[in-house]
């Protein structure tokens, strides 16, 4: 009832909007958290908790249709009443015209929302990529694609730091992976770069096929594959599959693929290119150092070192961080060149982001929203030398069929890392990572915070000098 | 779930300080640990006492409707008798909450000079940090010295006089001073914190002006000598039996530079920007730790802990001292009962969270409690029947 009636709260609009904003206008998500508030009983105004509706042009129209649905509503209903009638036909007319507010407002949301959608992608989405096929045809120099569940980011960033050292290199900015960030890059280039790194989004089934089709790409990345937008692939097969589909536009010997992603591995052949924390490219690492102030190790090729002091941290990063090296002196840039460009290139916000806290060394991965992003940061955390260990997760979302799965091996993990304490964010994956620790036998303290966002913003009252805390994910409002 | 009530505001020129200690580094972390129901009760500055949610956020005392605010929040009042118990009244009842524990956040005057503990030992309810004695004795610069001398703990030499003395007879005062210490002098207000009505004076004219100034805010003075080389410390002691030291911190300002109340509080530390780097501790910036020879450090903390124990402190409390770098001579200074924001941020660096530190300091207070509580104070007697 709390839900419904939330609809006659002056910005119902706005917080259908921003609910809209934060699943970036998918109906399935729309819906999935509808049918959360309505289940829990949550009203409209307890789902901006986190963020605020950015003012996009987007979101303003949106915003403005719902009060024009608002308006009309108000019009019809009181036209409706004023058609007189028996006390009862009052009663019925009062009672339905209550109940059609909320109804047009979700409607109308879906509607526009949906067909917006639906357009988008075959007009609006198709056009752009069109442009980019277009472009890219006659460009000179050469293209390279980062594909993959997790890390596109990071090995875009780095590719770009290492080529960059000695040639011309452009790189789609930010996380931006889809069609109009990938246009609105290409509208930014001179023309002239020897190197252009294009970050692929997986947002649904077949983007990275569309991706590749359009972008024809020299070289091609895969980072890793993971249990992530299950909502929109039917399975983990289904994701790899459409990474997969960049066989067909990349030759053998310039794929390259993650070989310490245990799922990605398993469709991966043995004469496929692959990279790891054991090296890459012929290159191989060694003398591995980890600590809350970056990763260094030496890769060796031959009589050949190279030394590496990179910022960003856990032993994670070593595979990437090779490849983007090896890559790079294979495309001929000097060898120290390539080695001091790893230097320039620091942690991302909220993704492995060092800072202190208190006295306390915080790491924030709240960025991180994948299953070997976790498991990456609870053996860095085993790896770090502290008075007091703090790991503080909600868990993870979007797992689908895997959550009992995924959520069983984080429970592993942490085990075996052994942090002093774990803080958990209570919601629906609690309960599995709980049990699991308890059947693992974990001695250390386990808390449970109902209040995310509170336990938060005064993490400083509950750390103290000493203690190394790592944040490893946060659920956005849509979760529960 | 135990009730915590911790008392704050007051009738003192600390006022405004109590309410950012109890708010930020008591209230706050308590609720955070979701062990206690926490009542915060303030008491204005005419003296009235109130409890309310409401009084535990801050934007509720920088409203510039303040005082409307508080109007509309009915005064408690309070019952003694087997515990301390606030009553709330509304226009429907009277509601009775029982405090389990007190939390003190009261600075200064009709707080932490003992007023609000001697209230407490008689309602007979657990305390947080230094009892009636220890307060009173640590309040009063004057007699902290006396007892401490007992104990042969140094200080730097030092006179004191009455605001009545002085208004008699100011040269009187004057030439003791000059006969017992040397330039440059502190006068200083008895018993005030805060720095407020201290002057650094360096001859005659400068002494008398000073008495005057500290004659307004007090009835007791303390006149001491400066020294040399000097390099200021503090340290925050937590512990009833086994006190425990957190780590001995440098207030970064020079002999000449002293912290008055404005540069404490209100411009974030030494005058003229920030200096070395250091922690912006809760009274402006400080070395944390204080960067000075191992030995010294050490022996600043014996000193601490001596003066500590010599005043009776328990739960928590913060001794000042005074080193002399070139001797290497250590005095004490002041203690005070009741730390700035319980001075957390050197807790949290010496290793006790936020949390932790109210939650250790409950634990005390209820120790203690129960300590006194299996002592034996009533016993029947037959005096009366003599009359």
């Amino acid at each position: 009832m709390k839900f419904w009636l939330s609809f006659f709260h002056p910005r119902a609009p706005i917080f259908l909007v921003y609910m809209l904003q934060q699943v970036e206008y998918r109906v399935a998500g729309f819906q999935k958290w509808v049918d959360v508030l309505t289940n829990t009983n949550h009203p409209l105004t307890s789902v901006m908790k986190r963020q605020k509706l950015v003012p996009t042009t987007k979101a303003k129209l949106l915003v403005g249709l719902g009060y024009g649905v608002i308006t009309l509503w108000v019009l019809l209903f009181t036209v409706w009443l004023l058609a007189g009638g028996t006390p009862m036909i009052l009663f019925v007319r009062v009672a339905l015209g209550l109940l059609a507010l909320p109804v047009s407002l979700i409607l109308t949301y879906f509607l526009v929302v949906g067909l917006a959608g639906l357009v988008y992608t075959n007009t609006v989405e198709r056009k752009r990529l069109e442009y980019c096929r277009e472009y890219l045809q006659t460009y000179s120099g050469k293209v390279i694609v980062v594909a993959g569940s997790y890390g596109k980011t990071s090995m875009k960033e780095l590719l770009l730091a290492t080529l960059s050292a000695h040639c011309n290199v452009a790189a789609t900015s930010g996380n931006g992976n889809t069609p109009s960030a990938h246009a609105a890059f290409i509208r930014s280039l001179e023309g002239n770069e020897d190197y252009l790194i294009f970050e692929l989004g997986e947002g649904k089934p077949g983007d990275v096929r569309r991706f590749a089709e359009a972008l024809r790409p020299d070289y091609a990345v895969v980072t890793g594959l993971a249990p992530n937008h299950l909502d929109q692939y039917d399975s983990i097969d289904a994701l790899a599959q459409d990474m997969l589909s960049l066989r067909q536009y990349v030759p053998a010997n310039a794929l390259f693929f993650a070989g310490d992603s245990t799922i990605l591995r398993a469709y991966v052949a043995s004469s496929d290119s692959c990279y790891d924390e054991q090296g890459a490219l012929s290159w191989q690492v060694q003398q591995v150092a980890v600590s809350t102030e970056g990763t260094h190790f030496r890769l060796v090729k031959g009589r050949e070192k190279l030394d590496m002091k990179s910022h960003l941290l856990g032993r994670h990063q070593i595979a990437p961080i090779a490849f983007a090296v090896a890559f790079a002196l294979y495309c001929g840039v000097p060898h120290q060149k390539a080695a001091r460009a790893i230097e320039t290139v620091f942690p991302y916000a909220h993704r492995m982001q060092p800072s202190t806290l208190s006295g306390a060394i915080l790491i924030d991965d709240t960025y991180n929203g994948n299953l070997e992003g976790m498991l990456a940061g609870l053996r860095l955390l085993q790896d770090l030398k502290a008075e007091r260990k703090i790991y503080i997760t909600p868990g993870l979302v979007d797992q689908g069929a895997e959550t009992q799965r995924v959520h069983r091996q984080i429970a592993e993990q942490i085990a075996a890392t052994r942090p002093d304490w774990v803080v958990l964010m209570q919601n629906s994956a609690t309960d599995i990572i709980t049990s699991e620790l308890q059947a693992l036998g974990y001695g250390g303290k386990v808390t449970y915070q109902s209040d995310a966002l509170r336990f938060y913003q005064n993490l400083s009252q509950f750390v103290r000098a000493g203690d190394i805390v790592m944040m490893q994910n946060d659920w956005t409002d849509n979760y529960h | 779930m135990k009730t915590v009530a911790v008392f704050f505001g007051g009738r003192s020129t600390e006022h405004d300080i109590s309410i950012i200690t109890a708010l930020t580094s008591i209230i706050k972390p308590l609720e955070l640990t979701g062990l206690y129901r926490v009542l915060p009760v303030y008491i204005d500055r005419s003296g009235n006492w109130y409890c309310d949610e409401r009084l535990s956020h801050i934007s509720f005392f920088r409203s510039k409707q303040f005082e409307k605010n508080l109007s509309q929040v009915k005064p408690i009042g309070v019952k003694l008798s087997n515990g301390l118990t606030l009553l709330m009244t509304s226009r429907i009842k009277q509601r009775e909450i029982r405090v389990d524990v007190a939390f003190p956040a009261m600075h200064g005057t009709y707080g932490e000079d003992g007023s609000l503990m001697g209230l407490l030992e008689m309602a007979g309810v657990p305390y947080v940090g230094c009892n009636l004695a220890a307060s009173v004795i640590a309040m009063d610069k004057v007699l902290a010295k006396q007892v401490t001398q007992t104990d042969n703990i140094p200080s730097t030499p030092w006179v004191w006089c009455t605001a009545a003395e002085t208004a008699l007879n100011t040269d009187t005062v004057i030439a003791r001073a000059e006969e017992q210490l040397a330039w440059p002098m502190f006068v200083k207000p008895a018993h005030l914190g805060s720095s407020i009505g201290i002057s650094r004076v360096t001859n005659r004219l400068e002494l008398r002006n000073a008495l005057e100034v500290a004659t307004h805010y007090d009835d007791k003075i303390i006149i001491e000598q400066g020294v040399a080389n000097l390099v200021e410390v503090t340290l925050p002691i937590m512990g009833n039996e086994a006190p425990r030291p957190a780590l001995l911190e440098r207030p970064l300002t020079t002999a000449k530079d002293f912290f008055d109340f404005d540069t404490k509080y209100l411009q974030g530390g030494k005058k003229g920007g920030k200096a070395g780097g250091k922690t912006a501790g809760a009274q402006g910036y400080s070395e944390l730790p204080a960067d000075i020879p191992k030995t010294l450090y050490d022996r600043a903390i014996e000193v601490g802990l001596e003066v500590y124990r010599s005043l009776g402190c328990s739960g928590t409390a913060r001794v000042d001292m005074l080193i002399d770098s070139k001797k290497d001579e250590i005095y004490f200074n002041e203690v005070n009962p009741l730390p700035g924001s319980l001075y957390a941020h050197n807790w949290r660096a010496a290793g006790v969270a936020g949390v932790e530190l109210v939650e250790k300091l409950v634990t005390l207070a209820e120790e203690r409690h129960g300590i006194l509580a299996k002592r034996t104070r009533i016993f029947s007697s037959s005096f009366l029947q003599q009359f």
